[in-house]
């Protein structure tokens, strides 16, 4: 696993070591992964492993049967969830009400507004899905996590570096920036980069820590480059739709080879902007969690 | 994945699991090119059901597809068995709002049907980002023992069965909309074929991009099979010129006049008329020219055939005056070789010289009344007159007389005074009342009615005779028209009179109709309107029969 942003790893480096203390993820995201990484795992498996655990039960439960999957009839049972919603969605959905639990424990700092911050992040995340099933991808629910926890190097300079980060909320405010630009100047290091090396930290796969790391340069993402596009489409269009806020209110700039690599026709844009827009407001389940 | 060391046994379960999954592949692999292979989408369903059975033992499908206007999902074909439901159980369909959920998350699902044992999997079937049908497959065993694996390789062999099908039903869609271009194409050829018009359609640099057997025929080209080479070299030295100037000028104008131009083929000239136009695209853009050749050959025989019936008429005109000059001199000198003394003999045979001189030149001033009417010279001496009192002159002659016919008249008191030519009408009436008179061998009553309504003067003559067929009805009033039969071939007669009837009924603005029944007698009537005044003559030749 190579670490992203080589030139300023050791910035990062000095920065990071400072986190300490940080939330883990709960051991039954290793055992669904194991489980799941043989193929001759059956849903009814999976599902007793998942049903040991009665909080994430009934968390997975209610998001399954939410608006949000849509789905026509109640689901009752984990293993239908599995089966129906497929093996990869309830892992997704295992995996995102464990962050939310994860983070939910940490203060917030002064102004910064992290129910808006949520908003913004599952409305990047059901953005992500969005245009990733327009675009022909199949892995949605990678695309659903990467979006909800690109911007998750907020919540973890917030929470564990507040007086540096109430600096660049203070800039952000005062000097009408971005946070990208505010971050650089306070800290020498980005969200971008410090989310990537969450992620790393918790073991998730390459395509997420890149996409995370590369929000807002989807260019250097190597062979994650379309995964870290569509995360960066979704967060300048979640912003448009002015769905929650990132701590910010100027645009950052479009990434023209992202736009690119992605090919997504400009005659389909004002569709895909619709069809966000109402997966967006039923993904606001995923915001009981986070409370 | 883990990246620790393995403890042995865990290591002999990742090998085993990996061995397995290597032969799942495999097979993936080998079906998933059946279900390519397959042409049709009958045998592609087949192929995929065969493969999901021996995946999970399962054999029903069912295959829906959007209708044609894009609204709901509607059950195109089924295959497989269901021996897995219950014994008389109907087979689950899945409800409109499952096919919509499977439609929107573009994603194969496998979801319950009516019990904890019945589920199917859904694989929706995306073209070009757009859900248009939904393959369903029922599996047999609860999905809670399927394996992860399971699902995958079904899923996909789902999308390949559901692409295979998307591509056979499109390959079946475009050899219908190819045999449909093909129809409309041989269709358009058989009229560019069939029009006796030639059609030469050449682009902006004279190319051919269209001909038809006329044109290539016209201009003496061998071939149909010189799409795209330029025209020009194909055709001969002077028909070149002339069409390279219509070409030129359509380019420039947008059109050109028709044209006269002469081919020769086979020694033999042929006058060809060439007319074009500018053949544009649905843009209105100019891409080329349509050239159309219209063999003159019948139109200059037309125009001969004119010619010749006008040299007839005055040639008819002529002789008749030249007849008419010496027949006055002979009944000149009959008159005068009666005022002398004579036997009876000789009286007797100058008598019968007068008579046939009078016959000779009624005959003559019939045949110049036709050939007036005919070159539409026929002048009328229009005056005013009672039509009642025209009646009573006619009926009065003496060679309408018969011993075995009544004749009278229906002269209503209120006729009102109208302007016409006495003497043609006259004319007019001794023709019918002289046809109802010969027509009617057994003799009997002819009546000449008269009578005035919505503006017209209505004069019938009926008779009861033998009548005339609806067939000969129709050519009646035909110059030189006779009735064949037995009694008409008794009775004497040019066939002009009818002919000059109408002739003088349509110069006054009216008509001659007959109605008549074989064996009963005929009625004639005479329309004409009622006027008052004498017409003033209209400028130029309006109306060159009121002179």
């Amino acid at each position: 696993m190579s670490t992203p942003a080589a030139p300023g790893a050791d910035r990062l480096k000095r920065v990071v070591d400072r986190i300490q203390g940080l939330p883990t993820l709960p051991a039954m995201l290793s055992s669904i992964n194991r489980l799941m990484a043989n193929p001759r795992t059956s849903a009814k498996e999976i599902a007793q492993l998942i049903s040991s655990d009665p909080a994430i039960t009934s968390k997975v439960l209610r998001v399954v049967n939410s608006s949000f999957y849509g789905f026509p009839n109640r689901i009752s049972t984990v293993t239908h969830a599995i089966v129906i919603l497929g093996f990869n969605t309830i892992r997704s959905v295992v995996l995102s009400t464990s962050i939310f639990d994860a983070l939910r424990k940490t203060a917030p700092a002064q102004g910064f507004d992290r129910t808006a911050f949520w908003r913004h992040s599952i409305g990047v995340g059901s953005l992500s899905r969005v245009v990733a099933r327009h675009l022909g991808f199949t892995s949605l629910e990678e695309f659903f996590i990467a979006g909800l926890l690109h911007d998750i190097g907020k919540v973890a300079l917030d929470s564990y570096l507040p007086e540096e980060f109430a600096k660049v909320v203070a800039r952000v405010r005062e000097a009408d920036v971005t946070m990208l630009e505010a971050e650089e100047a306070v800290l020498g290091v980005t969200h971008a980069d410090v989310g990537g090396w969450l992620l790393q930290k918790w073991s998730l796969s390459q395509a997420l820590v890149d996409a995370v790391a590369r929000h807002h340069n989807p260019s250097l993402a190597g062979e994650n480059m379309k995964t870290a596009a569509v995360v960066h489409l979704s967060d300048l269009i979640a912003r448009a739709l002015q769905i929650g806020s990132g701590g910010d209110r100027r645009m950052p700039p479009l990434s023209d080879e992202g736009w690119s690599a992605l090919g997504v026709s400009t005659e389909a844009f004002p569709a895909l902007l619709a069809e966000g827009a109402e997966e967006a407001e039923r993904a606001m389940v995923f915001l009981e969690f986070a409370r | 994945m883990s990246e620790q060391p393995q403890p042995p046994e865990a290591a002999k379960s990742e090998a085993e699991a990996l061995r397995h999954a290597y032969e799942v592949s495999r097979f993936v692999q080998d079906r998933s090119r059946e279900i390519r292979g397959a042409k049709a989408s009958a045998d592609i369903v087949r192929a995929f059901a065969e493969a999901a059975r021996e995946l999970v033992g399962s054999g029903g499908t069912q295959f829906y597809l959007r209708d044609a206007a894009g609204g709901s999902m509607v059950l195109h074909k089924t295959t497989g068995d269901t021996t897995i439901r219950r014994l008389g159980a109907s087979p689950w369909r899945p409800p409109k709002d499952m096919l919509e959920w499977i439609a929107k998350e573009r994603r194969p699902a496998t979801v319950p049907g009516d019990s904890e044992r019945d589920w199917h999997t859904l694989v929706p079937l995306v073209v070009a980002g757009e859900v248009s049908g939904i393959l369903v497959l029922d599996l047999p065993q609860g999905a809670g023992e399927i394996a992860q694996q399971t699902v995958e390789a079904l899923s996909f062999l789902a999308e390949e069965a559901a692409a295979a099908i998307l591509a056979a039903e499109e390959r079946a869609r475009l050899d219908d909309e190819l045999g449909r271009i093909d129809m409309e194409r041989s269709f358009l050829a058989n009229i560019l074929d069939s029009i006796t018009n030639g059609i030469l359609v050449v682009d902006l640099d004279g190319r051919i991009l269209q001909i038809n057997r006329n044109a290539a025929a016209m201009l003496d080209i061998p071939s149909l099979d010189v799409l795209g080479q330029p025209f020009e070299p194909l055709v001969s030295e002077h028909v070149r010129v002339e069409l390279r100037a219509i070409f030129d000028e359509t380019l420039q104008a947008g059109f050109a006049m028709e044209r006269l131009v002469t081919t020769r083929l086979g020694g033999t000239e042929f006058p060809i008329a060439v007319g074009s136009s500018l053949l544009r695209d649905d843009a209105l853009q100019a891409f080329g020219c349509i050239l159309v050749f219209r063999d003159m050959t019948a139109s200059r025989e037309m125009d001969r055939l004119r010619k010749l019936d006008q040299m007839k008429s005055d040639f008819v005109a002529n002789v008749s005056h030249e007849l008419r000059t010496p027949l006055t001199s002979i009944k000149a000198y009959c008159e005068a070789l009666a005022g002398m003394p004579r036997t009876p003999k000789e009286m007797e045979f100058l008598q019968v010289i007068d008579e046939e001189g009078d016959r000779l030149i009624e005959l003559i001033e019939d045949l110049l009344d036709v050939s007036r009417i005919q070159s539409g010279t026929l002048r009328l001496n229009l005056e005013a007159g009672n039509p009642g009192e025209l009646v009573r002159e006619v009926l009065a002659m003496p060679k309408l007389h018969s011993d075995q016919h009544r004749i009278h008249a229906n002269i209503p008191a209120d006729l009102p005074e109208m302007v016409f030519d006495w003497n043609r009408m006259k004319e007019v009436l001794i023709n019918l009342v002289s046809n109802a008179v010969k027509y009617s061998p057994e003799g009997g009553e002819i009546a000449v009615t008269l009578s005035v309504a919505e503006g017209n003067l209505r004069i019938a003559v009926e008779d009861h005779g033998i009548g005339i067929s609806a067939a000969d009805q129709a050519s009646l009033f035909q110059q030189f028209f006779r009735v064949d039969g037995s009694l008409t071939a008794k009775v004497a007669g040019t066939g002009l009179g009818l002919a000059i009837t109408k002739g003088i009924a349509e110069a006054h603005g009216g008509t001659v109709t007959v109605r008549s029944e074989p064996g009963k007698g005929s009625v004639f009537t005479v329309i004409l309107p009622v006027r008052k005044e004498v017409p003033r003559v209209e400028a130029g030749t309006a109306q060159p029969k009121f002179g």
